[in-house]
């Protein structure tokens, strides 16, 4: 075998180097492939492309020119914390503070639970933007230096046109120990006209007299001119551009137009000679001896010793004619706010006050506006002095970029912290314990954060703790006869504890608040806790002597000590004379906020939430009233949920806020923002019970038919069988109705409450921010968008997940 | 030892009666119309106490007193001393206004953005979707407000005119080159010249003019290039080139000879004073001034004859419907294509304008009444003192349309639409197309692709697809949300409030605030309400019964 191989010499030749990989062809592949396949196919699509990037283009440039060349973006910055929390009491904000940071730890744990994996990307994006958000700020304010401030000063006045201006000599500004004050004449910066036209930064408004008389000459100029030429043009060729009634409008207007001469000629900018000084505010001491100003090349540098007033005095020979624009670096815009001085509690004014807050930077100086001869000084306030002319980046960046972040960079790492432990919290207990804990711990979570934001938004006296002890003690025994009837059944120990302890309850007012609340509703109440507890009795007999005794037995014995314990104690308490109810303890435990003064994105947020949530069991209930084979109970929902879906939101808002005050006179102290939240409360009843409808309707009638043929009762199969599958089932369309109520909410606006529509609209009624309703409606619109488009993405993954859906695969 | 140790109970049963299902179901409801019944009495029994308490207690009859507030949008009859049921139906007019506009553009803007969620192009696709997102998640109001205070208020003063009043300048010689496209595409689709024609045509156009531009459109430049578009058409015959070659060449040889002759012939006719100036040039009036007091467009005022214009019209209607409906079942019992529905619109149109010809070719009046003094229609022709509102009163055309025309102080003619209707529309548009833009995309997203590729490989054609597979199917899944969405938009009008545009809301609100009849006033804004939006569900309803699956 080996032998005939041996002889054969075979010959295989790999030509590897005649083989040559080409390139593949350059429009097939690559880039340019996927944008001929893309942008280019056909020629729709170029016509498309192209009139889609100019679009584009136009929309996207003229909004970041205005936002950065423009917009007064320290309007929003300024007015943060009332965007937030409204005119929420200062000396409570921490409460919110702690309900915000808890609900986010409670959403990091929702999101281990029922998310599970969060992508990679996700993760690497958020925290770059935090740490851009602290680096930003920092690099920010290191490399750029603050703009001028420009102030004008003459021996005489400023008459420009019909405006006229007497320029202060003496102006007052605030400024931290260590700052630099430095003054020059600003020559250099507006030899001509033109320059003036260009001139930007902080201006008082005698500089702004000369740059408005400058930007308009400068317009005169170039209108003469365009239409010099036009009408030459339309004259000479043999087409004209102009018709009949044009050529004469155009000859008119050319006639009207009047050239001032140059401006800086006119009013000597920058001739005489300036003398200038800071002096303490307090004492009107001058800081140094005053610098003379006379040539372009000479500067006076103080340096403040501490922190509080200073007045600049600017004074110019009496013989020098002109007006000279000094460029000042170290004075920014101040505002005024003067607001109701509150005593600690908030509850009694004790008068105004007034504090004064440097624009760029916030620094506060509570001190009194210094005065000479009782007279107050100019101050250099934000009204008269604002950012004139086009702003550059840079300006942009250091003036209203870098605070804003500095303001939003702690607060946006606490929560992304709070988020992080929230997951990691869940990690934690998922290695400790298990899986199923877990869930069942965030479960536990999520359903007690509700009343845990409400407690802390609002606070909680005394008598409204009391109040909620009786509630629960109520819900309490409900529960206990449920157990009862376990326990023992139908006998007669259980009926008479229910018949006992029913007329117990309704009496317990009298017993431990000593008081005669409740007493005109006693057969109601009796009533109201009477039927519960015995359908209680009877549905818990119902599994007599086949449940697990020794569960029923702790359960049994759970409730009744707790039952006991929310009776006994608050009356211990009483008794004992640890509290006084009508004393100085009255709201010793969580003082309550007023709920008039709530607004911002809180307002919308407890709007939202708590209308959803307190809608949910009453549109749960008219979707199964709906569906009742029951002709009154069926025709009774359907009524209420078409009238309130026929009718405008806006209808039905305005509709509670004046007819609550009418049902009683006592109804009169519900604040509007509660007569709101009832309205929210009616009108998504009615969409959520169409919502569970859906689920409801979506179910196979299988379902049922499985349930009667097991035995089940009619409140067995509807709880048991077919709502927990009909709320999975809708659990997108819930969430896409939490979020349209999220934006309907704002039209608590239109009723008068300042949520975060409402406050744009305020905001822009203040001097200070005359005119920024842009800038509020961008910053609002910002927010209004990540809320609804996060918790439209999160509802998108929940349903991705499969936590939503009855089956797990 | 027994666990679970036998204990002993009494049982109390109810007795039989109670344990019936049916009595007790009958208790249950009326236990239940008790409690509904006693809670709407309390209510009203308090309301209606502390109102009489203020003496006012609700009725209708503050209907007839003199409302005294102005209304901004108003047909000509209202005025301040107008009842309040009067100003009432005021805003109700102006409520359905802007709804029936509103339904109108948001169904075509809101289809259009559809089909651009659903582009291939991937940067229409990517900006609809960009758009579609930041209007979906933003509240409405904030919108709204953004387009009247910010939008509106930024408008200037003096108005802006659309287009800019001046000369515009007809180029004859362009004209070549949309009718040669037209030809071409023609010729294509019946198969005439090799397809790329019109692609040619394109590039010619574009070449042609490159040429004309830097070389000057002196006559042996006209002429050159004409002998090269000859050149280009002879070696387009050659059978070497493939076929779209040779279409794209056909396409810039057209071009080149058509443009070449044209040219030559405007040019003689002008020089030789055939084609008087005014042909090449016009004077254009603006047909919209718009400014922050007010938009104005163009009048379409209806003469004394548009009555009986109408009527042809819809007898015309009937006709072209009639034979619509019979063609298309001829067509479906025999298979052929028929385009049923051009048939019946050109018989609207013929008999439509039939009798536009003959209502028009009346003998107009010689004299006419006009604000109580008589004119003579010869006679104040020639004098030239007709003006567009006598003219209206002569003429026998039976609409008569005129571009706007300033008075002394505002418009004499002219529709005049507020900005805060404008405002008003452009939100509730904008807002509601987003929401149907996403739904006709997942209506015809929901199309299994099978679908296509079957009525493919029948041999339909792309529009033949749209309309006879896609769009059946879509339209069932896409007719119950977009109804909810009409819905939407009719009651989201109300938001009027926020740009003071006087709609029912609004003029209601006014109403109660100077009456303080509040229980009236909400009966009559919600009954309103309730009425639209139950005349728009019926409607919807008979449209989407016309859709869904017929089911045996």
């Amino acid at each position: 075998m080996s032998d005939s191989n041996s002889g054969i010499e075979s010959k295989t030749v790999v030509y590897n180097d005649d083989v040559k990989a080409r390139p593949a062809p350059i429009l097939e592949v690559g880039a340019i492939a996927w944008i001929r396949q893309n942008l280019f196919k056909t020629w729709m699509d170029v016509f498309l492309t192209i009139s889609g990037i100019t679009i584009a283009i136009l929309i996207t440039a003229s909004f970041v020119l205005w936002a950065i060349n423009s917009a007064n973006w320290w309007s929003v910055s300024f007015n943060f914390r009332q965007f937030m929390l409204g005119r929420y009491e200062a000396i409570y904000e921490w409460r919110v503070v702690i309900a915000t940071i808890v609900t986010v730890f409670c959403c990091g744990m929702a999101v281990a639970v029922w998310i599970r994996k969060i992508s990679r990307l996700a993760t690497i994006t958020v925290v770059s933007l935090l740490i851009l958000l602290f680096i930003v700020p920092v690099v920010i304010v290191a490399l750029i230096p603050m703009p001028e401030a420009f102030v004008a000063t003459t021996a005489g006045r400023i008459a420009v046109g019909s405006a006229l201006e007497t320029p202060p000599s003496q102006l007052a500004f605030t400024g931290k120990a260590g700052e630099e004050i430095t003054i020059r004449r600003a020559n250099d910066l507006i030899p001509t006209d033109e320059a003036l036209v260009g001139l930007h930064g902080f201006m008082d408004s005698g500089t702004n007299l000369m740059r408005t008389a400058a930007i308009n000459r400068q317009t005169a100029l170039a209108r003469n001119a365009e239409l010099r030429d036009l009408l030459a043009r339309d004259s000479a060729g043999d087409i004209p551009i102009f018709t009949q009634n044009q050529r004469t409008q155009r000859e008119a207007e050319l006639g009207r137009i009047e050239i001032t001469p140059s401006v800086v000629e006119t009013y000597q900018l920058g001739q005489p000679t300036v003398t200038v000084t800071v002096l303490v505010g307090a004492t009107a001491e001058a800081l140094s001896s005053p610098v003379r100003l006379a040539s372009d090349a000479d500067s006076a540098t103080f340096v403040l010793p501490q922190d509080g007033w200073y007045i600049l005095q600017m004074d110019v020979p009496e013989a020098e004619e002109g007006i000279v624009i000094l460029a000042v670096k170290g004075i920014y815009p101040i505002i005024r706010s003067t607001a109701l001085a509150e005593s600690e509690d908030g509850a009694v004014t004790t008068g105004f006050a007034s504090a004064y807050i440097r624009m760029t930077d916030n620094f506060q100086v509570s001190e009194t506006l210094p005065s000479i001869d009782d007279e107050e000084i100019t101050f250099y306030n934000i009204v008269n002095n604002q950012y004139r002319g086009s702003r550059p980046l840079d300006t942009y960046l250091r003036v209203y970029l870098a605070p804003f972040l500095e303001k939003l960079s702690v607060g946006m790492a606490i929560l992304l912290l709070a988020g992080v432990a929230g997951y990691w919290f869940v990690a934690l207990l998922k290695r400790l314990n298990s899986q199923k804990f877990a869930n069942r711990m965030t479960a536990y979570a999520m359903i007690l954060l509700p009343p845990f934001i409400w407690i802390m938004a609002s606070g909680v006296s005394i008598p409204e703790l009391f109040n909620s002890s009786l509630a629960i003690s109520s819900v309490l025994f409900v529960l206990f006869m449920f157990y009862m009837g376990n326990y023992f059944g139908t006998s007669l120990l259980s009926i008479g504890v229910l018949l006992i302890a029913t007329v117990g309850i309704t009496l317990l007012p009298f017993f431990v608040f000593d008081t005669q609340y409740g007493i005109g509703l006693l057969p109601l109440v009796n009533l109201l806790i009477f039927l519960p507890a015995f359908l209680a009795l009877m549905a818990g007999s119902a599994t007599y002597g086949a449940a697990d005794i020794p569960v029923v037995r702790r359960n049994f014995f759970i409730v009744g000590v707790l039952l006991i314990a929310f009776i006994i104690v608050p009356k211990i308490l009483l008794q004992t004379d640890t509290l006084d109810l009508n004393g100085d303890y009255a709201d010793w435990f969580m003082a309550s906020s007023d709920q008039r003064r709530w607004g911002g994105l809180l307002l919308t947020m407890v709007l939202t939430i708590f209308g959803i949530i307190v809608a949910f069991p009453i549109g749960v209930a008219l979707a199964l009233g709906r569906r009742s084979k029951l002709p009154a109970i069926k025709y009774g929902c359907t009524l209420y949920i078409e009238l309130v879906r026929g009718s405008p939101f806006i209808a039905v808002l305005f509709m509670m806020q004046l007819m609550i005050p009418l049902i009683n006179p006592a109804f009169t102290q519900i604040p509007g923002t509660v007569r709101a939240l009832i309205a929210v409360i009616i009108f998504s009843a009615a969409y959520l019970a169409e919502n569970v409808r859906g689920g409801l309707q979506s179910l196979p009638p299988g379902q049922n038919e499985a349930a009667r043929a097991l035995g089940l009762a009619g409140w067995q199969t509807v709880f048991l069988i077919t709502l927990p599958q009909a709320l999975r089932a809708v659990i997108p369309a819930l969430v896409g109705q939490f979020i349209a109520l999220f934006k309907d909410t704002s039209l608590v606006a239109i009723v008068g409450l300042t949520d975060l529509t409402g406050f744009v609209s305020i905001m822009t009624v203040q001097a200070e921010f005359i005119g920024t309703r842009a800038e509020g409606l961008v910053f609002i619109t910002l927010i209004y968008f990540v809320f609804s488009y996060v918790m439209a993405y999160v509802s998108r993954l929940l349903e991705a997940s499969g936590s939503g859906s009855t089956r797990r695969t | 030892m027994d666990v679970n140790p036998p204990r002993q109970q009494i049982r109390i049963q109810p007795p039989a009666i109670l344990r019936n299902s049916q009595v007790l179901q009958t208790i249950t409801q009326i236990l239940f119309v008790i409690i509904f019944i006693s809670t709407l009495f309390i209510l009203w029994s308090n309301i209606s106490a502390t109102l009489a308490s203020r003496n006012l207690f609700p009725s209708f009859d503050f209907l007839n007193n003199r409302a005294g507030f102005d209304i901004s949008e108003k047909p000509n009859w209202y005025t301040p001393s107008n009842n309040y049921g009067e100003a009432f139906s005021v805003g109700i007019m102006n409520t359905l206004r802007i709804v029936l506009a509103g339904l109108f553009l948001a169904t075509i803007i809101g289809c259009l953005l559809g089909i651009f969620l659903l582009s291939r192009n991937w940067l229409i696709r990517t900006i609809s979707r960009t758009y579609v997102e930041i209007i979906r998640n933003t509240p409405l109001l904030v919108q709204l407000i953004f387009w009247y205070f910010v939008v509106m208020f930024s408008l200037p003063l003096d108005d802006i005119t659309l287009p800019a009043e001046g000369i515009f300048v007809l180029p004859l010689r362009m004209l070549v080159y949309p009718i040669l496209l037209v030809i071409a595409l023609i010729a294509v689709r019946r198969r005439i010249t090799p397809y790329r024609t019109a692609e040619g045509v394109l590039v010619g156009a574009v070449l042609v003019e490159l040429a004309y531009a830097v070389l000057g459109a002196s006559t042996p430049i006209v002429i050159g290039t004409a002998v090269i578009g000859v050149g280009l058409m002879a070696f387009s015959r050659n059978k070497g080139i493939s076929a779209s070659g040779r279409g794209q060449l056909l396409g810039i040889g057209l071009v080149a000879v058509g443009q070449a002759v044209v040219t030559g012939i405007i040019t003689i006719l002008v020089s030789s004073g055939a084609i008087p100036t005014s042909v090449v040039w016009w004077e254009l009036l603006p047909a919209a001034y718009i400014s922050r007091r007010s938009f104005v467009f163009p009048e379409f005022a209806t003469t004394n004859t548009f009555q009986t214009w109408l009527i042809i019209l819809l007898v015309g209607a009937a006709i072209g419907y009639a034979v619509y409906r019979y063609l298309s079942a001829y067509a479906e019992r025999t298979g052929r294509l028929i385009p049923s529905g051009l048939y019946g619109l050109l018989i609207l149109i013929v008999i439509g304008g039939i009798g536009w010809v003959i209502i028009s070719s009346q003998p107009e009046p010689t004299e006419i009444v006009f604000d109580n003094q008589t004119i003579n229609v010869a006679q104040a022709r020639e004098a030239g003192e007709i003006g567009f509102r006598e003219e209206v009163e002569i003429t026998t055309r039976p609409v008569l349309a005129s571009m706007p025309e300033r008075g002394r102080f505002r418009f004499d003619i002219g529709t005049l639409i507020s900005p805060e209707y404008i405002a008003l529309l452009l939100g509730l548009v904008v807002y509601t197309s987003a929401f149907i833009g996403e739904i006709v995309r997942a209506g015809i997203q929901a199309v299994p692709y099978g679908q296509l590729e079957a009525s493919r490989a029948m041999g339909l054609s792309t529009s033949q697809t749209l309309r006879l597979v896609v769009l059946p199917q879509a339209l069932r899944l896409i007719v119950p949300p977009l109804s909810n969405q009409y819905l939407n938009l009719a009651k989201n009008s109300s938001l009027a409030i926020a740009v003071a545009f006087a709609d029912t809301y609004q003029v209601g609100q006014t109403m109660m605030n100077q009456s303080g009849q509040s229980v009236t006033g909400f009966t009559m804004i919600l009954v309103t309400y309730l009425t639209m939006s139950l005349f728009i569900s019926v409607v919807m309803n008979i449209i989407n019964s016309r859709f869904q699956l017929k089911t045996r």
